[in-house]
């Protein structure tokens, strides 16, 4: 395998909350090849999205990322960057929510024209024809005038594709996407999703794709990455992780879930509630709402323990998943 | 509305105490004298009479003739309102002069030193009176530096300007605290919303994201605020035109008021009435020239 894409080491996200420091992501380490996809599922609060967000340095105010972050835009050596330098050079993203992601005041086609006229130094005659392009790229019909309109003018699904396509003006080599579906009704997710399949293979784009949608995840991701109070729980091959989870919290979030064979099993939901940044757990942070949990749980440091070639778990007994 | 506008303010000034006739004739007229002028201007006619008389010469554009100067109230108004749409004018041009780039300052160094400069900048220039502001610029600049003249409108364009710098100066003091504050909130949001976060994303450099994503969209609910500033500016011109000896509306209605000149000051209040409807209305529409998802109906 050649170098990797991105690679991210122990990132950590300070916040203030009414005076108090809180780490809501608490040493984050992964990594990713080119063209890949790699999902990262979580509950609300799980640090998903400032995880994502911490790359491009797109923290709400008062957050601050530390950690070791590297980048290779050209194919070479991952290297340290600041977010500023890959801001419209190799990673772009797109948000959960197109109408406040839009600039409401901007023409569409001037918001997708914005990253050429920028980067390439385009004239603004020619940054329109390419936003027009890029327009009719991500499946827009009749661009030529839609390009004139205003975000509020769009329904929901053609403000992502907007979205999309100036996150794509750039030619990004990592596509972002914070929860770009979760906003969307069902039939224009699926289109949604199918387009950033499709992209992925024709600009060998790699993409991290955050979400709660389990099903989504499944569908769109090569790995998947579970994420429990500010920390990776388990990461593996999509399909492995769904089908054969390594982590107490990754399986009673697929018992959470409806199953895909549409078998009529209960739904379980897991007692107690997702951990307050604050007050996490010491040992294992799932330990207190885990079904299996153990006396050393409460005792273990975290680490992801890789248990074949592509997963790995932070649960210290994985094997009390095994199926009797 | 504008009919209510007229009742009210004539309403007003039947009930306040004083003889607008006793000033015509002066303190030494008999008794008989004060009749006759009295009878002659029609004053001895029952309220609702002269009323329905001046609603009537309303309608076609007559404001009446001052007691004092016997001139039409219309052309007293049209001279000074010359005056005082260059005061306003430049007022409201300093205030955005003074105040966006302030405002967008203070915002993007939110909580720094720059901020807490420009907000106690803003406290001072609130606590001011305005006549204050006027006197020491007259004394502090306009007397030592004989760049601008102490008073008086001048014939020129040039000598317009120079007239008119200091007392605009004035009322943008006194009215860029409130537009820095409204614009600096408004901006701090619009730093914070979503579509900043995709013009970081998208690159490029800071002026440019303030340019391209912010100001437009952080001027939308700034836009009322000025609106209404504009409505406290055109009383300020009432104070300042005083300071300054401008021949503007603001110095006519002291007059007028003074010499209980009651034509004339109907006139000025209704003219005031007026203005302030039309900047409001002006408001609406650059707010929907602003903001595109706002539409005007007719």
């Amino acid at each position: 395998m050649s170098e990797h894409l991105l690679e991210v080491s122990d990132l950590h996200v300070t916040m203030q909350r009414r005076g108090l420091p809180i780490t809501p992501v608490d040493g984050v380490s992964l990594t990713l090849d080119r063209g890949e996809i790699l999902g990262i599922a979580g509950e609300s609060g799980s640090g998903k999205t400032l995880t994502l967000r911490s790359i491009l340095g797109l923290l709400p105010k008062g957050g601050v990322a530390e950690g070791d972050l590297r980048f290779s835009n050209d194919g070479g050596r991952p290297a340290p960057f600041e977010p500023t330098e890959v801001h419209g050079h190799g990673i772009s993203i797109i948000f959960q929510e197109p109408m406040t992601a839009l600039n409401p005041t901007m023409r569409v086609g001037d918001h997708i024209a914005e990253g050429p006229r920028i980067h390439q130094g385009m004239s603004k005659a020619d940054a329109r024809t390419r936003a027009i392009e890029l327009m009719r790229l991500v499946g827009i019909p009749s661009p030529e005038r839609r390009a004139r309109m205003w975000p509020h003018q769009l329904s929901g699904g053609l403000r992502q594709r907007v979205m999309i396509a100036t996150a794509l003006s750039t030619e990004p080599k990592l596509l972002l996407c914070d929860e770009p579906t979760t906003a969307l009704d069902v039939s224009v997710q699926d289109q949604i999703l199918g387009l950033l399949q499709e992209l992925r293979g024709r600009l060998e784009m790699a993409i991290i794709f955050v979400s709660h949608d389990i099903a989504v995840l499944g569908e769109l991701c090569d790995r998947l990455a579970i994420m429990y109070a500010g920390q990776i729980v388990e990461i593996g091959p999509a399909d492995d992780v769904i089908s054969q989870p390594n982590h107490p919290y990754t399986a009673a979030l697929m018992a959470s879930v409806p199953s895909f064979q549409g078998t009529s099993e209960e739904l379980q939901g897991i007692p107690g509630h997702p951990p307050d940044p604050g007050a996490f757990a010491s040992g294992c942070r799932f330990a207190p709402r885990c079904a299996f949990a153990r006396d050393d749980c409460t005792q273990t440091t975290y680490e992801l323990r890789p248990t074949s070639d592509d997963r790995a778990t932070a649960c210290i007994h994985p094997e009390v998943l095994a199926q009797p | 509305m504008m009919l209510g506008i007229v009742l009210v303010v004539f309403l007003l000034l039947q009930i306040t105490p004083g003889d607008p006739v006793r000033q015509i004739v002066g303190l030494r007229a008999t008794q008989e004298q004060l009749e006759e002028v009295r009878a002659e201007m029609g004053l001895d006619d029952h309220v609702l009479v002269q009323y329905g008389r001046y609603v009537g010469q309303l309608a076609q554009g007559d404001l009446g003739y001052s007691y004092k100067s016997k001139k039409p109230v219309t052309s007293m108004i049209a001279d000074r309102m010359v005056v005082t749409a260059w005061l306003l004018t430049a007022g409201v041009l300093m205030t955005l002069l003074i105040s966006i780039p302030a405002a967008i300052a203070a915002a993007l160094y939110r909580g720094k030193a720059a901020d807490q400069v420009i907000r106690g900048a803003g406290l001072l220039g609130l606590s001011m009176p305005a006549f204050w502001v006027g006197v020491m610029l007259l004394l502090l600049v306009a007397l030592p530096t004989g760049w601008f003249p102490p008073g008086g409108f001048g014939e020129t364009f040039g000598e317009h300007v120079r007239s008119i710098f200091l007392p605009a100066l004035t009322l943008a003091i006194g009215s860029s605290p409130f537009i820095i504050r409204s614009l600096r909130a408004s901006t701090i949001s619009v730093l914070n919303s979503d579509y900043v976060a995709t013009g970081r994303s998208i690159g490029g450099s800071r002026s440019r994201l303030v340019r391209r994503f912010v100001l437009r969209n952080a001027a939308v609910s700034s836009v009322t605020v000025l609106a209404l500033e504009i409505g406290f500016l055109l009383f300020g011109a009432v104070v300042i035109e005083t300071t300054f000896a401008l021949p503007g509306l603001g110095q006519g209605l002291v007059l007028a008021a003074r010499g209980r000149d009651l034509p004339a000051i109907q006139g000025y209040t209704l003219l005031f009435a007026v203005i302030v409807v039309a900047v409001y209305l002006l408001s609406d529409i650059a707010q929907a020239m602003l903001d595109p998802r706002v539409e005007i109906e007719s």
